[in-house]
């Protein structure tokens, strides 16, 4: 947590409004975006965010700063999800077949022949929905860990519970992602956008550098 | 490291999230294992590709413009509107209240300065009596004391009075002569036991 995010904090729990309104500003993408990957849908996602904020405006005066304010707001998140999950009283399919070829094609990146780029809107969407199609805890990992880079610590705080569940959910959903997508034929991962190369994460870290650490 | 303790863990090694100790025990047994290295070769293309796609999807996702706004204004205190008493009756009621208000501050006055005399007076005495329990102390101790000196004086007393019998007798026998006085000289002074009894003999008091 930043200097100015800390004051910021330190701000909206002594009653400062505008200091909570700079830390929405702040914060409205990453929530909004992590809340439409939940949920699938732009009004619930919208909804979802803005109840998160207002729970977090009503108890912010209880964050105690062990954790970064991100992800106390991430767990506020998941238990507003939770809660919209036991509303809606039925399995979520986050995002339909159309749905999910929108998003897709929405979203495609500017690719340098129209062939990689369908091909590549194919892959995008094919991963997405076998995302989807998770069971929502496994697709929360995910999401969290994929969409917004959070260690597995990071992702325990958020959703109460041990490093060691989370490491599990995490194996687990890469199995699941995998399978499904095996037993589509003709499977290839869509092109990176150079953030990362092909090697693993921890080939690439320095040992014991970046993120927590865990047996 | 058998291979479904290292399958385990490989998704953890993938992410960097290993402990040094256990990352070199996978590391070893992957520089070895044909098949789990290819397990690992497979989570990180379906980690990179889950990551892409997300990103991808939601890259340019965001919230509306004024979401800001609505959220602070949803985070506003609700104002309550109360009507004002208006009637003659409320308005009466409402001269009661202040009477009966007014009363109770005055008597609420009055006890706040009784109470403030009450503690006052409650806070000397305390003290009064803190001094007086110090000073049946020091009596005790000094009675103590004196006690003591008189058992002492006595003792010293009783030894004087000893010690000047022996003398007169001693006295008679020196005027009787040499022949009665017995062989050892002082005979009763090492009895005595009494302080100072030595400075006497040599200062010839006795």
């Amino acid at each position: 947590m930043g200097d100015s995010e800390k004051r910021l904090v330190w701000l909206a729990r002594a009653g400062d409004r505008e200091a909570f309104s700079e830390l929405v500003s702040l914060f409205e993408s990453k929530v909004y975006r992590a809340a439409y990957a939940l949920t699938g849908n732009e009004q619930d996602a919208e909804d979802l965010s803005q109840k998160t904020f207002v729970s977090a405006y009503g108890a912010i005066g209880r964050f105690r700063g062990k954790s970064s304010f991100f992800t106390w707001l991430y767990r506020i998140l998941l238990n507003n999800f939770n809660t919209w999950l036991r509303k809606k009283r039925r399995a979520v399919e986050v995002v339909g077949d159309d749905g999910c070829s929108r998003l897709a094609a929405d979203s495609a990146g500017s690719s340098p022949s129209h062939w990689q780029l369908a091909s590549e809107r194919e892959t995008v969407d094919r991963v997405y929905k076998a995302i989807s199609s998770l069971p929502h805890e496994q697709r929360m990992v995910i999401v969290m860990r994929c969409l917004e880079d959070m260690t597995y610590r990071e992702i325990a705080e958020a959703m109460s519970c041990s490093i060691g569940t989370v490491k599990s959910r995490i194996h687990a959903a890469r199995l699941s992602l995998r399978q499904m997508l095996l037993q589509e034929s003709g499977f290839h991962a869509p092109a990176d956008e150079g953030e990362h190369d092909k090697r693993p994460e921890g080939t690439q870290r320095a040992p014991g550098g970046g993120g927590t650490s865990m047996q | 490291m058998k291979c479904r303790k290292v399958r385990d863990n490989l998704s953890a090694y993938a992410d960097g999230e290993l402990r040094l100790r256990l990352r070199r025990r996978v590391e070893t047994h992957l520089a070895a294992c044909e098949n789990c290295a290819t397990e690992l070769s497979r989570l990180v293309e379906i980690t990179d590709a889950a990551k892409t796609s997300l990103r991808r999807v939601f890259s340019d996702k965001a919230p509306r413009s004024n979401f800001r706004e609505r959220v602070m204004q949803a985070t506003e205190p609700v104002r309550v509107r109360r009507p004002i008493l208006v009637t003659a009756g409320k308005l009466a009621a409402a001269a009661v209240t202040i009477a009966l208000a007014s009363g109770l501050v005055v008597g609420g006055v009055q006890e706040l300065r009784f109470r403030g005399e009450r503690a006052a007076f409650r806070q000397k005495d305390a003290e009064q009596r803190r001094a007086l329990v110090l000073a049946t102390a020091d009596s005790k101790r000094a009675s103590a004391q004196l006690r003591k000196a008189e058992a002492r004086l006595s003792k010293v007393e009783t030894q004087l009075r000893l010690a000047t019998a022996i003398r007169k007798k001693d006295d008679r026998l020196v005027e009787e002569g040499p022949s009665r006085r017995p062989r050892s000289w002082p005979p009763m002074l090492s009895s005595l036991q009494m302080p100072g009894a030595d400075s006497l003999l040599k200062n010839g008091l006795f």
